[in-house]
């Protein structure tokens, strides 16, 4: 039907109107004012000679004043024809009074469409196919930018509440950065002398011990242990690979794309299913799950038990033994994991001892950043074949040592924090009290989340299955730094892998809203995500005084001196 | 539990397999001759000919009989027996046809079988308009001595068919001249049915059979024929074909004497001129296939399968051409081999009877009329769907068909019409909208189509087998869904998970089918939703070679492997049937297929399926395109970027050149490949591509006058050199370029990375003239062209003598553009003519059919140009055109405001002292350059005349003096 209506109406209305109109625009005389589709800035280059010409305003032509708007092109940048068609790169100037002027390109000139740029159909001149509805359109323009406006000053508001607020939080990560600064001096004298005492009390309870450790009993023990941690590593290297087929697996199972039409991968994709007694989604099929997951259950329990009894024998502290007849052996159930690195020593020859002990180091230092190593342990070198003098002058210089390391870790993240709040968090800050603010919309089978500065995911109605989609990483890195559409757009990065496609990622576009919500979701590309979000962060106020070009707020200055 | 170990295994094994599978076909997913039991067993009578001493191998099969015994007039029958089954019956039917200059249809099919089988016969009444058309009683026979000899044909065309009677070699003659021989080198064969039983007793007892006629026991078959342990049961992979009619293939021998070319055949990646796939030269080791297939990442150069069959064939030398269409349906492959003498052809066929047309020519011209005379010409299409269509899988929800619409129109590329892959579907089940992502379609399509524009909807022929899905639960009640050998419905794997098929070989499903498409039934789509029929080949995921068991039955007991080949079209027809009924009055449907058969090309569209988006594969559309034209499927397109892969934006530049000069235009992506509609990319790339999309469209009048010319007589639209220019044996193999119909553009893609120029071969001795920069390049036969074309251009020339028509101003989509006038491009000939010709209609309708189109002709001549009607009022000229009133029809009246705002002369010698219309002086510039006539290369000479105040509708001259 609209094919029908539009042939119809563009039909009868150009039999009627069009070629009657082509006539009059020939003959009528012609002064600039009333030159069709032409911009009223532009009437002063229109104005007739006494030649009666016209120069292209590119100037690269000159031609008879009568060929303006003659429905032919002559001039290459289209200047001669602004009322008609004629041109392919000519624009269409709309007066549309009601509402604001606005301009089509040439191409759309008495096409029969009612363009929304030119709501006074002024550009239909020949086809007459649009009434003027610029008092409609501009009504509803207005009422549109007003609600914008409000929108946009009520977000600004609480835009400098947060600003407000990151403004205090700041202060007080300075004080407490410069308190802690000092802190730091005086726990490395105490660290030092603790040092110090612990080295003199130690050389002497080491002789003892090397002559207990030479019997063979204590060398046979320490083979078979070392034979112990050889299956161990091996075993769990293995689980680790079973546990990534599995992950890659059950990636496929959920993601893999039917139009490689593969029945291989079918077939694989359903034995896996069979395997872990995860029933395929599809209808029709009953969940044939009840049954597996409990004997799964029972083996797994079974292997921890022997998990931990092989723990016990391996951490059995066989030089805590030898010394056990002589003194008391020191209780050491606090000693975890991460005593391995530690432990480790015991094994590297000589040799490469030098080399070892940096690694170590950079190692734990890592495991304590990361906050996988307890931090009380890690600050001396063995462990826990010391007799209690050693013990106690060890235990001083590790609490001592730990407590510096934390002022130290403190300082550093606080002060990482605070180079964020000059750019990282918004020109003004206003960023930093969303840090960690998640948002959440359905869509589709999903639920999606997104949390400020932290990850987005993706996380199925069905059976909950979540899906990392990436994990902060930029801004705009298209725009220029610091600028309003810098800071509209965020990019998640590194998310999960998809089957047979990239790591997934989301793109988040922010516009001003009164909330921080999540509006939309699509996914244009497979595993490549685009959600539309609102947060009062970017209602920038439209004086202009937000921009990389503005001077820093006070105290953020205060805070580049220092520093 | 105890499986996990082999699982595990398998699951390895599937990882490692997945990765190579991404860039290149299955080969193992696919067989060959060899695997195939009736192909291994056909084909091995060809190597016992050739191992046989010269003049010992001779055909079985004779005319028992001397004496035909008449049908009707041009129409004869001879009892036709095999030597080595001498109890079995055939029978040899010849027709002379009476339209078509004198095509000649030869039969042969077992007759009076002890079986209750029968062979396949009704591949003619799917292909052909008329499955028995009218036969010629004028043609006339004379038997003689061993010999029989049919005179046909107009009476100038010197036609003769010779018939030897023992052994059976038929031979097609024109002036006493073999162009086509028949069972040349004795490889003809029909495998009789046996019943499997019989065929034991007469192995175990030799021959005491009550009804075994052998005399003296055992015959010696195996100079000719090889046993085959697979005949009456075939496994492949793990599937099992029960063939429970036993062997039934057939083998035809066609040579063609005095050629050195032999075109056709398609859908295969291979060049033009088909090489040779057997004897010294072979290029490709296995015969061509014709087998429609769901090939994944097919190969750029292949003799192997793809969706497509067209058993056409054209032999072609400077001196003549013919050709011939097999009408065979079942999996079929074919050997080619060049000799000094001759091309000699080897068919062989799973089932069906033998119906082979002989298709006399003596011009490819001529071939083309005569295929069109046989199977239809191509329809005219929806104008709209000769523009810019825009495809990926997936456009994923409303907001994103709305953006793309959007931005299209922000960067000033035109756009006609936006698709929706399968995505768009609930769970793939097909009509129905998902909800989620596309609440309100109707609201969508309304919208999309306000700007005059279209949307394009998937529905693929699989059928979810759910019973709460409509489509489903009425096919099965219906009962017209397709069957496995036990009767009961098959049962299949596809997109939608478990499927059935529609057997649209049964009747009871079309009225159906017709309705499903009723905008009542369909509520939610529209007349601008038009339709995208994929995987009909059919694919079937877990099927042999991804498609269908052979031993389905279809309605009317038929196996499916009878009927494989024409599956697709059966399903493409009922789709455009049902859009045609969809209004009142009819509009022009528009389906597009991946399938196809001969005849597919009256039901709507098809393209080149899901190729790469490298180099070699942009490069070998070329061949896979014009292979398609002269076989009748002209209006054919190849995915515009390539379906897999990201294409660099030089190859997609590149690709977008090639596809506005592809009569289907159409850019699709894989949903794994990254976005790359043209408005995404930074300049100068975008540019490149709206202006590339804009050339198309500013030329969719001389796309119309082809699509019109198609219609009317069958025309390729895509033309290789060789339809252009028969008589130039260097154009012969030339496959990388082509004539846009009969409009005197001549075109090239530019298919090497990195080109900055491009070399153009010139057959004739005109001149030839850049479309972009004008510059004209003397006429000189057989001369090569070398041009220069950085990434922003491609060769696109105007033979000199033609004349352009063009619509300058580009709209948002093709049909805002019916009332913009038009510009004349005239490229003069060494002799100072030009001729053209302008097509108009509503592009919608059927009304053309009642007289209500614009057809001018222009002609320059002598420093006149005229426009004339191209065919006088009222008068019947030819086949297919609609008797009209020149200027009152109605088209005529709504467009006669229409102007030609613009005339560009290139190539005349000098400054003319004036030029006016109708005796009146009119506006125009001069600029100097080297003339038609000249021997210089250089920028033409251009007369360019503004606003000559005359409509396109109407008769008119322009003195130029």
């Amino acid at each position: 039907m609209p094919d029908k209506t539009l042939l119809l109406s563009t039909l009868v209305s150009s039999l009627l109107v069009l070629s009657p109109q082509l006539s009059l625009a020939k003959s009528k005389p012609v002064t600039p004012g009333t030159i069709r589709g032409l911009n009223p800035a532009l009437v002063n280059k229109y104005a007739p000679n006494s030649a009666e010409t016209f120069v292209c305003l590119d100037g690269t032509l000159t031609i008879p004043y009568s060929a303006i708007n003659d429905d032919y092109c002559d001039c290459p940048d289209g200047s001669d024809e602004p009322g008609t068609s004629a041109c392919p790169n000519g624009v269409f100037y709309c007066k549309n009074e009601g509402h604001i002027p606005g301009q089509v390109l040439s191409s759309r000139v008495n096409d029969g469409l009612c363009d929304p740029e030119c709501c006074d159909g002024s550009d239909e001149w020949a086809t007459g196919a649009c009434t003027d509805s610029c008092a409609e359109i501009g009504k509803a323009y207005r009422e549109t930018r007003e609600a914008e406006q409000k929108t946009k000053k009520t977000g600004s508001k609480i835009r400098n509440s947060y600003i407000k607020w990151a403004t205090g939080e700041k202060k007080r990560l300075e004080d407490d950065l410069e308190k802690k600064k000092s802190e730091v001096k005086a726990k490395e004298a105490d660290v030092e002398k603790a040092r110090a005492s612990l080295e003199k009390i130690e050389a002497r309870s080491k002789q003892e011990l090397e002559k207990k450790k030479q019997s063979p009993l204590y060398t046979s023990l320490l083979s078979h242990r070392l034979a112990l941690s050889r299956l161990r590593s091996k075993s769990t290297r293995l689980q680790s690979e079973l546990d990534t087929l599995h992950s890659i697996l059950s990636e496929l199972a959920k993601g893999y794309n039917p139009n490689y039409q593969d029945m291989a991968v079918k077939a694989a994709v359903v034995g896996y299913e069979e395997l872990t007694g995860v029933a395929a989604p599809t209808e029709g099929e009953e969940p044939s799950s009840t049954e597996t997951p409990v004997k799964q259950e029972e083996e797994d329990k079974e292997e921890e038990i022997t998990e931990q009894e092989l723990d016990e024998m391996e951490r059995k502290d066989l030089e805590g033994l030898l010394l056990s007849d002589i003194e008391e052996s020191t209780d050491d159930d606090e000693e975890d994991e991460s005593s391995l690195l530690w432990k480790l020593d015991e094994y590297i020859p000589d040799s490469l001892y030098d080399s070892w002990e940096s690694v170590r180091d950079i190692a734990i230092e890592w495991m304590v950043r990361l906050g996988l190593a307890g931090k009380n342990k890690l600050a001396s070198k063995t462990s826990s074949t010391d007799g209690p003098l050693v013990a106690a002058a060890r235990e001083k210089h590790r609490n001592l040592s730990n407590e510096l390391n934390k002022l130290n870790n403190d300082i550093r993240s606080t002060t990482e924090t605070l180079e964020r709040m000059t750019l990282g968090y918004g020109p003004q800050m206003e960023w930093k009290k969303l840090d960690g603010t998640c948002i959440d919309e359905v869509s589709g089978d999903y639920t999606y989340e997104l949390c400020f500065f932290g990850k987005a995911t993706q996380r199925s109605n069905k059976d909950g299955a979540s899906n990392h989609l990436g994990t902060f990483s930029d801004w705009n890195t298209a725009a220029e730094e610091g600028s309003l559409p810098y800071y509209s757009q965020q990019l998640y990065k590194n998310g999960g892998k998809c089957w047979n496609g990239p790591m997934r990622s989301v793109t988040v576009d922010i516009t001003c809203g009164t909330a921080n919500a999540l509006l939309s979701i699509s996914e244009p590309e497979k595993c490549e995500y685009r959600y539309k979000v609102t947060s009062p962060s970017v209602c920038w106020p439209e004086d202009g005084s937000v921009g990389v070009s503005q001077e820093p707020a006070e105290p953020q200055e205060a805070v580049k001196a220092e520093l | 539990m105890r499986r996990a170990p082999s699982l595990l295994l398998a699951f390895i094994a599937s990882l490692l397999v997945l990765s190579p599978l991404i860039t290149a076909v299955k080969h193992e997913d696919f067989k060959e001759c060899a695997q195939t039991s009736f192909c291994r067993r056909l084909r091995s009578i060809a190597g016992r000919q050739e191992n046989a001493p010269d003049d010992t191998f001779s055909s079985p099969y004779r005319l028992s009989e001397p004496s035909a015994v008449k049908a009707e007039g041009g129409s004869w029958i001879w009892p036709l027996r095999s030597d080595l089954y001498p109890s079995v019956g055939f029978e040899l039917r010849v027709d002379v046809l009476q339209e078509g200059e004198g095509i000649v249809r030869i039969r042969v099919d077992e007759v009076g079988s002890q079986t209750s089988f029968k062979r396949y016969n009704e591949t003619a009444k799917w292909a052909l308009l008329d499955p028995n058309p009218p036969t010629s009683s004028s043609a006339t026979l004379k038997s003689s001595s061993g010999k029989s000899v049919i005179t046909y044909g107009p009476s100038s065309s010197h036609l003769t068919l010779e018939i030897i009677h023992s052994p059976l070699k038929i031979t097609q003659l024109r002036s006493g001249k073999p162009e086509i021989v028949f069972n040349e080198r004795s490889l003809f064969h029909m495998e009789h049915f046996r019943v499997k039983e019989i065929e034991k007793i007469e192995e175990n007892v030799g021959g005491e059979g009550e009804q075994m006629v052998f005399k003296g026991g055992e015959m010696d078959r195996s100079w000719f024929e090889e046993s085959d342990a697979d005949i009456f049961q075939e496994r492949w992979r793990q599937w099992t074909d029960t063939k429970p009619k036993g062997p039934e293939g057939f083998s035809l021998d066609l040579t063609f004497p005095g050629v050195e070319h032999v075109y056709g055949l398609p859908e295969h990646a291979s060049p033009l001129s088909l090489p040779d796939t057997t004897g010294p030269k072979a290029y490709y080791t296995e015969p061509y296939r014709l087998f429609n297939v769901d090939i994944f990442e097919y190969l750029a150069d292949s003799p192997m399968s793809l969706y497509g069959a067209i058993p056409l064939l054209h032999a072609h030398s400077k001196s003549h051409s013919v050709g011939v269409l097999n009408l065979v349906a079942s999996e079929t492959w074919v050997d080619v081999r060049h000799d000094s003498n001759a091309v000699r052809t080897h068919w062989i066929s799973e089932s069906g009877i033998l119906d082979v047309m002989l298709l006399p020519g003596p011009k490819p011209e001529k071939l083309f009329e005569q295929y069109a005379v046989l199977t239809g010409p191509t329809p005219l299409p929806p104008q709209w769907s000769t523009a810019y269509h825009q495809c990926r899988w997936n456009y994923n929800d409303e907001d994103d068909v709305l953006e793309v619409d959007r931005r299209f129109d922000e960067a000033d590329i035109p756009l006609d019409v936006t698709w929706l892959d399968i995505e768009y579907a609930e769970e793939h089940r097909y009509f129905d909208w998902n909800a989620k992502f596309f609440p309100n379609p109707v609201e969508m399509l309304e919208a999309v189509a306000s700007k005059g524009r279209k949307m394009v909807a998937i529905i693929d022929p699989h059928i979810k087998k759910t019973e709460s899905f409509r489509i489903y639960s009425d096919a099965k009640n219906l009962d017209v869904l397709i069957k496995k050998s036990d009767g009961n419905n098959f049962e299949g794997w596809c997109w939608t998970g478990s499927s059935v098929w529609v057997d649209f070989f049964n009747e009871n499903s079309w009225t159906w089918w017709t309705k499903m498409f009723d905008l009542k039934t369909w509520k939610e789509s529209t007349n601008a939703l038009f339709i995208w029929n994929d995987m009909n080949e059919p694919s079937v995921f877990d099927g042999p070679e991804i498609s269908m068991p052979r031993d389905n039955i279809h309605a009317g007991g038929w196996e499916h492997r009878d009927v494989h080949n024409i599956n697709g079209m059966m399903f493409h027809n009922q789709t455009s049937q049902a859009l045609i009924a969809r209004e009142s009055p009819a509009k022009r449907p528009f389906v597009l297929s991946r399938s196809f058969f001969a005849g597919s090309h009256r039901y709507g569209a098809i393209w080149t399926g899901d190729n790469m988006g490298d180099w070699e594969h942009l490069a070998g559309e070329t061949a896979m395109l014009l292979s398609n034209n002269i076989a009748g499927m002209v209006f054919s397109g190849a995915d515009v970027g390539g379906f897999f892969g990201n294409p660099t934006p030089e190859l997609l530049v590149r690709w977008y050149q090639a596809g506005a000069f592809m009569p289907f235009f159409r850019a699709h992506a894989h949903i794994d490949t990254k976005r790359r509609e043209p408005y995404l990319f930074d300049e100068p790339i975008r540019g490149y591509l709206r202006d590339i999309i804009r050339l198309r469209y500013s030329l969719l009048p001389v796309w119309y006058n082809a699509f019109h010319d198609a219609s009317l007589r069958g025309l390729p639209i895509m033309r290789p050199q060789y339809a252009v220019f028969p008589e130039d044996e260097q154009g012969f193999s030339v496959d990388d370029q082509y004539y846009v119909g009969d409009s005197g553009l001549l075109v090239k893609p530019v298919t090497t990375e990195g080109a900055t120029t491009t070399q153009v071969y010139i057959s004739d001795a005109q001149p030839y003239y850049d479309y972009f920069t004008h510059r004209l390049y003397p006429a000189s036969a057989h001369q090569t062209l070398t041009l220069h074309t950085p990434l922003e251009t491609f060769p696109l020339l105007i033979q000199g003598g033609s004349i352009v028509p063009v619509r300058a101003r580009v709209r948002r989509s093709s049909p805002l553009m019916w009332q913009d006038p038009f510009t004349l491009i005239i490229a003069l000939s060494k002799q100072g003519t030009a001729n053209g010709q302008l097509y108009l209609d509503d592009g919608v309708s059927f009304a053309h059919a009642k007289g209500e189109y614009v057809w001018k002709e222009f002609t320059f001549e002598s420093g006149v140009l005229r426009s004339n009607n191209a065919h006088p009022a009222g008068e019947v000229i030819e086949k297919g055109v609609a008797p009209y009133d020149p200027e009152g029809n109605s088209w005529a009246q709504a467009i006669g405001h229409v102007k030609v705002e613009s005339i560009v002369l290139f190539g005349l010698k000098n400054k003319p002292k004036s030029v006016k219309v109708r005796g009146e002086e009119v506006d125009w510039k001069w600029e100097a350059g080297v003339f038609s006539s000249g021997k210089k290369e250089g920028g033409a000479s251009g007369l360019k005349i503004k606003n000559p105040g005359v409509a396109v509708v109407s008769d008119w001259e322009v003195e130029i003096a």
